[in-house]
């Protein structure tokens, strides 16, 4: 128990761990975004009618701001100014955001641009657009004026981000500005892609497959709810219009982060949220609808989906997981840190949802700020549920790796032998098991160290450990990859060879030569000296006996040797199979 | 088993290598055909010059890039025509390593670049270049004097565009929108996987590589935004985007050694080590030698791509041999060895489809006539999100291998703490419930049953008989007290059931309704129950045993009532 409660703080501060970092990173990022310079910083005044009824002037790069009433469909806005002289500047341009709204670029009060004019005239959805207007070479002097239709009711800041500058730099202040959601959406994009390429190609009955591929479809439409929402989808999506592309996207990650979070209920709560899901599926079906014949536009009464937002991703704040089961604490942590990424995404997002609210009905002075704070908001928001995925999915690693190593550890223990670094009797079993399930034949051979009592007793044990070592070193330098090798008891060692007697009978006189040559090489008082016998496996019916019959080869070979050699080395002990002895 | 599953992890690695390289090609052909068609009022004008190199006659340029050699003067004719609405004609083309100047027809100066950093022999870099085309000049011929500053610098005589600079400025996006896009998003990985590692140190300790990883995906994305000419958008200096650019080149192979290196043994670390330290030192002379003004960074481009191609081929030998040897050590650390595995997939594609882009530039190549031809380092993009499909794979093999083994440990967990007979905890699992619920100090009331009268059954009637009777006892407490926190067979005829609804009334009550419900069935057993509070200290093993007392009690009656002996 108390390691649960370790745990579960241990979730905690990796949670608030995550906040930070990307709180950190997003506003890093935005700091060193906002390094650049205007090529011309200075303010240019515009006189503003809304329907020829002149209602006074504005400056800056928002300003209707803090000059009229909200405007209306069918308003028309006319912004007028005589441009000023900006130096020597190769490509004069200005950029502008207009939302809802219809544009008229007017030079000497000849037509010199029209933006969605043709969507306005036939009375299809605008949406919100970034516009960048080259100038002619000569405007210096020239009357300008900005005729702005609105397409929908209650538009309080028609048009802003209005600046002046030339094109390139232009180019780079907009790139600037968006670099945190261009660089996350392209992140988030392209990870849900190989994230839902990776969840398909995993089994379908995986207990995981289908939050997996949730959370990967959402982390995709995040993407493109970001991109679209700052009108970088232009760039690669043509012909898009890019606030339906934001709506439609927004509505549909909400649903999937309900059926999401529905996935962690109980039975009785799960059918309630069902019956949420549904309701709400519908609702956005029926908006599309709404939208496509024209009768509401998608972007009215979008402050809903906050609404719908609160009831879909209930089941997050309440928290209500399956009941805990003993010995899944790990898991518990798993989900608690998904869930909280959740709940991040959607705070993130109602904050930068009022900013949005509270800058274009309230704060009008700090509208730029809260443009700044929103993406800020948004962004982080996005990113945090897919960075809480990828620490989850990293920290599973990290634990696998850390009982890998373990069992490696243990494994070790229990199939080599310490001294030799040889595998031992169990892993002789396993080896052998194989061996036999494959039904094939090989050559065992047995084989015996001599001398190593005699070793032991007159140089001492370090010279004997010393002589085994070098004898195992010898047989995994002949054996190496044809065979497999082990030490079975003291002075015993066990080869198989996967071949005929012939290959065995060769590879072991290039044993025996080795051992004569680190005989002459290594001047030891002692020789590398061994006895081997060999069999096939066919010769007997079962391993056992084969292992037998080698042994006894061995040692009537060994006896042959110590009849030649004569040397008074005791012959005393009565000889046994060693795996019998056991 | 385990080789199998190796194996089977192996072909997922390649198959969802295959279908990102599917998705990949895919998404790459849909943006590139959908932008391959000009916009109305850009020309262009690749095929449209005349060029002659010092004392020759003006011809047709190749449609291959030329690699010019240094101080070589090359000058190009143009007929900078009018465009029917539009105002600001201007000229869009790419030049690398050359200075110019470009003179109307009158021999007047219309735009100048690089004369200036000729003179001061500083670096030259590649620069896109927008120039307004002013009203006197059009209609005529323009000369453009290229001088190359460097051995290899070219003039991209293919990607030259005529227009509005607002349409330029936009197909100029819009066909490098695939690189920008991939670009950033391998940055931004990279990025995260960066931040991650620093702020989790010691939790990922165990994490081989991971860091290096991180910086090897933020060095392909950093070199291919350079690569493409869209750094440079970013900082608005295309010397430090042309020197980001090498240095992100060279810092490449020494990334992959790590992550290679990160994933070995540490015995066979000391050639690979070597190696690294030798391209560590290579990389601080070329900078050396950059700020020191003795050879530009863009010069030394040969040589670079020569190390590069020697290191390239030693890494994939060094891979596979790995991958080889692995290959024989399998066994424990499966999971370990699948999620190498498919880190080593992913370098491998990763170097090879390096290699492919590497020719391509080398031989001046691109990448086909269907494709638009103005996306660069398209394999080396690939390559990248092949390598984080494989390294989210390696995640997910573990993610799922812990599944498995934790639904085995709960399974085994399972057998080990119920009772076989009666499928209810059995006694091993009803003490630790008490135990870790005694220092949580639960309040609970503990009950306890005990069943009258079977030994006698067993020996009567047998154990089939007596075991039947048990299960028929179990069957009737779930049916009562189901719901209950926990319900268990402490041994032979003891039963427990702890409940924490304190409400001993209601408690009593159903006990009665149930041993009336028993009567019925010819069950008979006595019960007794105490509550947690009664005991000081709430140790749940004494409250237990006071609620067996209890039960002794209510047992004795129950014999003298029937006059039998105790058993």
């Amino acid at each position: 128990m108390k390691e649960n409660r370790r745990n579960s703080n241990s979730s905690r501060s990796i949670s608030i761990m995550i906040l930070t970092i990307t709180i950190l990173a997003n506003i890093l990022v935005t700091f060193l975004a906002t390094f650049y310079e205007h090529d011309y910083d200075e303010h240019i005044h515009w006189n503003l009618y809304v329907n020829d009824v002149p209602v006074g002037s504005g400056a800056g790069n928002n300003p209707y701001v803090n000059v009229g009433e909200p405007l209306n469909e069918g308003d028309v806005l006319r912004m007028e100014t005589v441009l000023p002289d900006l130096g020597e500047i190769s490509f004069p341009a200005f950029q502008m955001r207009a939302q809802y709204c219809a544009v008229q670029v007017l030079v000497d009060d000849l037509i010199y641009k029209e933006y969605d004019m043709d969507k306005y005239r036939k009375g299809s959805y605008i949406g919100a657009n970034n516009y960048l207007v080259s100038l002619p070479e000569d405007y210096a002097g020239r009357r300008i004026q900005l005729r702005v239709h609105c397409q929908a009711d209650n538009v309080s800041v028609p048009l802003y981000n209005l600046i002046f500058d030339s094109e390139p730099n232009l180019r780079y202040i907009f790139l600037h500005m968006v670099f945190l959601p261009i660089s996350s959406g392209a992140v988030l994009l392209l990870l849900g892609g190989i994230l839902l390429i990776i969840s398909l190609s995993f089994s379908i009955n995986n207990r995981m497959f289908l939050s997996h591929s949730l959370s990967a479809l959402m982390t995709t439409g995040m993407g493109a709810m970001l991109h679209s929402h700052f009108g970088i989808t232009a760039i690669y999506w043509d012909g898009m219009n890019v606030s339906l592309l934001y709506y439609v996207s927004s509505m549909l990650v909400l649903l999937v982060a309900g059926i999401w979070s529905g996935r962690i209920l109980d039975k009785l709560y799960r059918f309630l949220h069902r019956c949420i899901i549904w309701t709400y599926g519908i609702y956005v079906l029926l908006r599309i609808l709404l939208h496509a014949a024209g009768l509401l536009w998608i972007h009215e009464y979008f402050g809903l989906e906050l609404v719908a937002g609160l009831f879909l991703l209930l089941p997050i704040f309440l928290d209500r997981r399956k009941a805990a089961r003993e010995g899944t604490e790990w898991f518990d942590d798993s989900w608690k840190l998904q869930i909280f990424g959740m709940k991040a995404s959607f705070l993130f997002d109602i904050v930068a949802y009022s900013c949005t609210m509270l800058g274009s009905m309230f704060f009008k002075d700090f509208h730029n700020l809260l443009i700044m704070v929103e993406i800020i908001a948004l962004t982080g928001g996005m990113m945090i549920f897919p960075v809480c995925q990828l620490v989850n999915f990293l920290r599973f690693s990290t634990e696998s790796f850390r009982r890998n190593e373990e069992f490696d550890d243990l494994t070790r223990v229990a199939f080599e032998d310490v001294l030799t670094r040889l595998p031992n009797r169990a892993s002789l079993n396993r080896q052998v098991m194989s061996y036999e399930n494959a039904k094939m034949d090989y050559t065992i051979v047995s084989i015996d160290v001599n001398g190593l009592k005699h070793t032991n007793d007159t140089y001492g044990h370090a010279e004997g450990d010393k002589l085994l070592k070098g004898f195992a070193q010898a047989l995994k330098n002949v054996i190496g990859r044809n065979g497999f090798c082990c030490r079975t008891g003291g002075d015993e060692f066990l080869i198989l060879i996967p071949e005929s007697l012939a290959q065995a009978e060769n590879d072991l006189l290039r044993l025996s030569g080795m051992l004569e040559e680190m005989n002459e090489r290594e001047k030891h008082p002692w020789k590398y000296e061994a006895a081997y016998g060999c069999a096939l496996r066919g010769e007997a019916d079962s391993f056992h006996e084969a292992y037998l019959l080698a042994d006894q080869r061995m040692y009537e070979k060994k006896r042959k040797q110590k009849a030649k050699h004569s040397a008074g080395e005791k012959n005393g002990r009565s000889r046994k199979p060693s795996h019998e002895r056991g | 088993m385990e080789s199998a599953k190796i194996k089977a992890a192996f072909n997922l690695s390649m198959q969802v290598s295959l279908a990102i390289t599917f998705g990949f090609i895919l998404t790459y052909l849909y943006l590139s055909i959908s932008f391959t068609r000009l916009p109305d009022g850009i020309l262009d004008v690749s095929g449209s010059w005349l060029t002659r190199t010092e004392g020759e006659t003006f011809v047709r340029p190749n449609t291959r890039d030329r690699f010019l050699r240094k101080g070589e003067e090359v000058e190009i004719r143009f007929f900078a025509p009018t465009l029917y609405g539009s105002m600001n004609e201007s000229l869009c083309f790419v030049s690398q390593g050359t200075a110019f100047v470009m003179y109307d027809w009158l021999g007047r100066e219309v735009y100048s670049y690089g004369m200036d950093l000729l003179e001061e022999h500083r670096m030259i870099p590649r620069k896109v270049h927008f120039i307004r085309i002013p009203e006197r000049a059009k209609q005529h011929s323009l000369c453009l004097q290229f001088v190359a500053a460097q051995n290899g610098a070219r003039v991209r005589f293919r990607s030259a565009y005529y227009g509005d600079v607002e349409k330029l400025e936009t197909i100029y996006f819009k066909r490098k929108s695939f690189a920008l896009l991939c670009g950033l998003f391998l940055m931004g990985f990279g990025f995260l996987l960066i931040m991650l590692r620093f702020f989790f140190k010691g939790w990922f300790s165990k994490l081989y590589g991971t860091f290096f990883q991180g910086m090897l995906l933020f060095d392909i994305g950093l070199y291919t935004l350079c690569y493409n000419d869209l750094f440079s958008l970013f900082v608005r200096n295309e010397r430090i985007s042309t020197f980001v650019e090498y240095l992100s080149c060279m810092f490449l192979p020494i990334l992959i050694h790590q992550c290679i290196m990160r994933n070995q043994d540490r015995r066979r670390k000391r050639l690979p080590y070597f190696i690294c330290q030798l391209m560590l030192g290579m990389v601080g002379i070329v900078i050396l030698l950059h700020f020191l003004k003795v050879v530009h960074i863009n010069e030394l481009g040969p040589v670079i791509q020569a190390v590069l191609l020697i290191w390239a081929f030693y890494a994939l030998g060094w891979l596979t041999l790995t991958i080889r040897r692995d290959l024989e050590r399998m066994g424990a650390e499966l999971y370990a060895n699948i999620s190498r595995r498919c880190i080593y997939f992913g370098l491998y594609s990763m170097i090879l489809l390096s290699l492919c882009d590497f020719f391509l530039s080398a031989t001046g190549q691109s990448y086909g006539i269907f494709i638009n031809q103005d996306t660069r380092g398209l394999f080396i993009m690939l390559g990248g999100c092949i390598l984080i499909g494989d390294m989210l794979l390696s995640y997910f093999f573990h993610t799922v291998g812990s599944m498995q083994e934790e639904e085995v440990r709960e399974r085994l967990e399972g057998l080990a703490y119920t009772d076989e007979l009666t499928g209810l905890s059995n006694r091993a699992h009803c003490d630790r419930f008490m135990a870790e619920n005694s220092v949580k100090h639960l309040k609970c009331v503990i009950v306890s049953f005990d069943l009258d009268g079977l030994k006698k059954i067993n020996d009567i009637e047998g154990h089939q008989a007596g075991d039947a009777y048990l299960t028929g006892f179990a069957a009737l407490l779930t049916e009562n007290f189901g719901r209950e926190t926990l319900l268990g067979r402490m041994g032979g005829d003891e039963f427990i059931m702890i409940t924490t609804d304190l409400d001993v009334l209601k408690l009593d009550n159903r006990l009665y309704k149930m041993f009336l419900m028993a009567k019925d069935d010819q069950i008979r057993f006595s019960y007794g129950y105490a509550v947690s509070d009664e005991v000081p200290g709430g140790n749940l093993q004494t409250v237990y045993m006071l609620a067996d007392q209890r039960m002794y009690r209510m047992k004795d009656q129950h014999y003298e009532e029937s006059g039998e002996e105790k058993s």
